[in-house]
């Protein structure tokens, strides 16, 4: 645009050039430019024409330098516009490279969090299932694995009418040691130190769980030495810190109407039948059958008698050829759905010979159900021994009846979390709600108790009450836990025995294979207090 | 004789590459319907926990044993408790995970 300006210009220049410099044709141009009607005579023309001509090239200049100024104008008017334009497009790639930059770290951040993001499943899935963490635990350490878990105790008891003022611990181990996914062995050794000494030391249970079907299939095996199912209290309700107070039941305890283990095998399994926590499970077990003080091998009693102890183990009894058969069912009726607990319904049989052809039977009912701070649980028993016919110098005083024996118990416990309590404090809340208050009535019915089974001793579970020893015994509970941790509980425990009057008290005094016998009257109440710290580990 | 030494060298070259193939399957890790369902056991192991244990003891914590502890652990609950094949797998699945 601007070029050809400039040769607009000097073109205009080179006519006029041409147009001075050149008379002929200077004239032929005026006279072209000649008013009409002239004489066409250049001598007269001249003078006129020459000013004109004067006149319009400085008119043509005047005209020229207004084009140049205007064009100048519009120059440096496009060139501001071109710059601003420039400005503009400089802006633009600046902003383009930004976003460019931004783009390139949002893909580096972009693949950077893809790879976390996979380790992380990675990591979370190798926590789960078959490739987990664990199992990678398990090929470390081989297919057999070890490990142990148990519990011990010391407490303080205080017995009034036994005089017991003494402390008192225990402990349990129990190894587990798993020798395939179907199969593993399960013991306990344990030992009950206390004023007398250690009373008890060597294995209690000595098991294998066997799994014939697999993990999926609703049957176990467990097949050697083993708590016995009967109702709930010797399987789950045992241990120290499962057990929210520092005794057994009555039924359960020193004068317990049912063996507390037994050699044998069983078979069990549960199935879900309804929703989720409706199962229904079964237990069916043969063993040595029940055995007694009196049993061959055992002589802590010379003659099988009425109110006779049960032996804490049932032996191989080959020498009696005792033998036991039972049946547990337990039913779940409510699912976890209903938000309404856990409820639990059961019935036990357990029945066999106990010397040679002597029979032993026994059933009970019980129910367990808990609710967020509010549990109970109860059961009722009821036991048939067959004694022997006695005549003669066999015979003793009160003999030759048969042995029935009843106990039961129902307690309930409740959680102070479960109390609204909104101005305790930060300090102080956390503390109630780790409280448990417990109250249990617990009951046992016998036609007679044995002399030599009485003692004031105390050991863990066992106040040193004599009144425990009453064939009607009766004992009110109450309890206070505090649960430092779900397996780490302070217990305290207050118990008032009241025993009621009735049955026969038999003795075996001296050498004398005849027990002697005599009525029990009234009988005096007693009181006990524990205290007592259990850990399960 | 040479195709015979030929068979065999190729079914053992199948069968090295069918065993490092499953090799390397479980390095790779679980399937996405294996998460899912591990994902489906825990959520009900989850439920079912607190309900289960603290029928008899106190719910003991996720924490307080290795994963190869849960193992034993659970297959002797299950067997003591009678507990449901599948339940009792739900509980072990959250035990394991959820320390």
């Amino acid at each position: 645009m601007r070029r050809a300006h400039q040769l607009l210009i000097a073109g205009t220049f080179a006519s006029i050039a041409l147009t001075v410099l050149t008379p002929g044709s200077t004239r032929a141009d005026e006279s072209s430019v000649s008013k009409p009607g002239s004489s066409g005579d250049p001598a007269e023309a001249k003078p006129g024409s020459y000013d004109r001509l004067l006149r319009e090239l400085q008119a043509e200049r005047q005209h020229m330098r207004e084009v140049e100024r205007r064009h100048e104008e519009e120059e440096a008017a496009e060139r501001k516009r071109i710059e601003a334009l420039e400005k503009e497009v400089s802006a633009i790639n600046s902003a383009n490279l930004q976003l460019q930059q931004a783009q390139t770290t949002l893909q580096t951040s972009n693949v950077q969090t893809e790879k976390q993001v996979g380790q992380i499943q990675k990591t979370v899935s190798s926590e789960l299932g078959p490739f987990n963490f664990g199992d990678r635990i398990n090929s470390f350490l081989g297919q057999h694995t070890f490990t142990m878990v148990g519990d011990a105790s010391v407490g303080y008891y205080y017995d009034h009418k036994g005089g017991v003022n003494d402390p008192v611990l225990e402990f349990e181990i129990n190894p587990m040691i798993r020798l395939a996914d179907w199969i593993q062995f399960y013991g306990a050794i344990g030992a009950v130190a206390s004023p007398g000494g250690i009373s008890t030391v060597g294995p209690t249970l000595a098991n294998l769980q066997i799994f014939p079907l697999g993990q999926e299939a609703p049957l176990e095996l467990v097949a050697g030495l083993f708590d016995m199912p009967f109702g709930d209290f010797y399987e789950n309700q045992g241990p120290p810190w499962v057990n929210p107070f520092v005794t057994a039941p009555l039924m359960y305890g020193a004068e317990a109407i049912l063996p507390p283990a037994s050699l044998g095998l069983q078979a069990r399994g549960g199935i879900q039948w309804g929703g989720l926590g409706q199962d229904v499970d079964y237990t069916v077990w043969a063993d040595s059958g029940p055995s007694f003080e009196s049993s061959p091998g055992v002589n802590a009693i010379p003659a099988p008698v009425i109110g006779e102890r049960l032996n804490p183990l049932t032996g191989t009894n080959i020498a009696t050829n005792g033998k036991g058969f039972g049946a547990r069912f337990r039913l779940f009726p409510v699912p976890i759905s209903e938000d309404l607990g856990r409820l639990e319904l059961m019935a036990t049989t357990y029945n066999g010979k106990w010397l040679d052809s002597l029979w032993y039977n026994s059933w009970g009912v019980g129910y367990a159900y808990r609710l967020g701070p509010f549990r109970t649980r109860g059961e009722w028993g009821q036991t048939y021994r067959q004694m022997q016919s006695l005549t003669g110098a066999a015979a003793y005083p009160g003999c030759c009846g048969h042995e029935n024996r009843q106990g039961w118990y129902a307690m309930a416990g409740y959680f102070l979390y479960g109390i609204p309590h909104p101005y305790l404090g930060d300090w102080l809340e956390p503390r109630f709600n780790k409280i448990e208050f417990l109250v249990r009535y617990s009951g046992v019915n016998q036609r007679g108790i044995l002399a030599n089974d009485i003692t004031n001793v105390p050991v863990q579970g066992f106040n040193g009450s004599p009144s425990v020893f009453s064939p009607h015994a009766r004992e009110v509970a109450l309890g206070l836990d505090y649960w430092l941790a779900p397996s780490i509980v302070w217990q305290t425990e207050v118990d008032l025995e009241l025993p009621s009057r009735g049955g026969t008290l038999y003795n075996f005094a001296g050498t004398s294979t005849l027990p002697t016998a005599s009525s029990i009257g009234g009988t005096t109440n007693d009181v006990a207090a524990m205290t007592q710290l259990t850990v399960g580990f | 004789m040479k195709s015979l030494v030929a068979r065999v060298a190729i079914i053992s070259v199948v069968m090295l590459g069918a065993a490092m193939s499953a090799h390397a399957a479980n390095l790779m890790g679980p399937t996405p319907e294996q998460q899912k369902r591990h994902l489906e056991l825990f959520h009900e192991g989850q439920a079912l926990w607190p309900i289960y244990c603290n029928h008899c003891h106190n719910a003991r914590n996720p924490a307080e044993f290795a994963p190869y502890q849960w193992d034993q652990i659970i297959m002797h609950m299950r067997t003591v408790e009678n507990l449901p094949p599948e339940d009792a797998a739900a509980i072990l699945e959250y035990l394991k995970t959820a320390r």
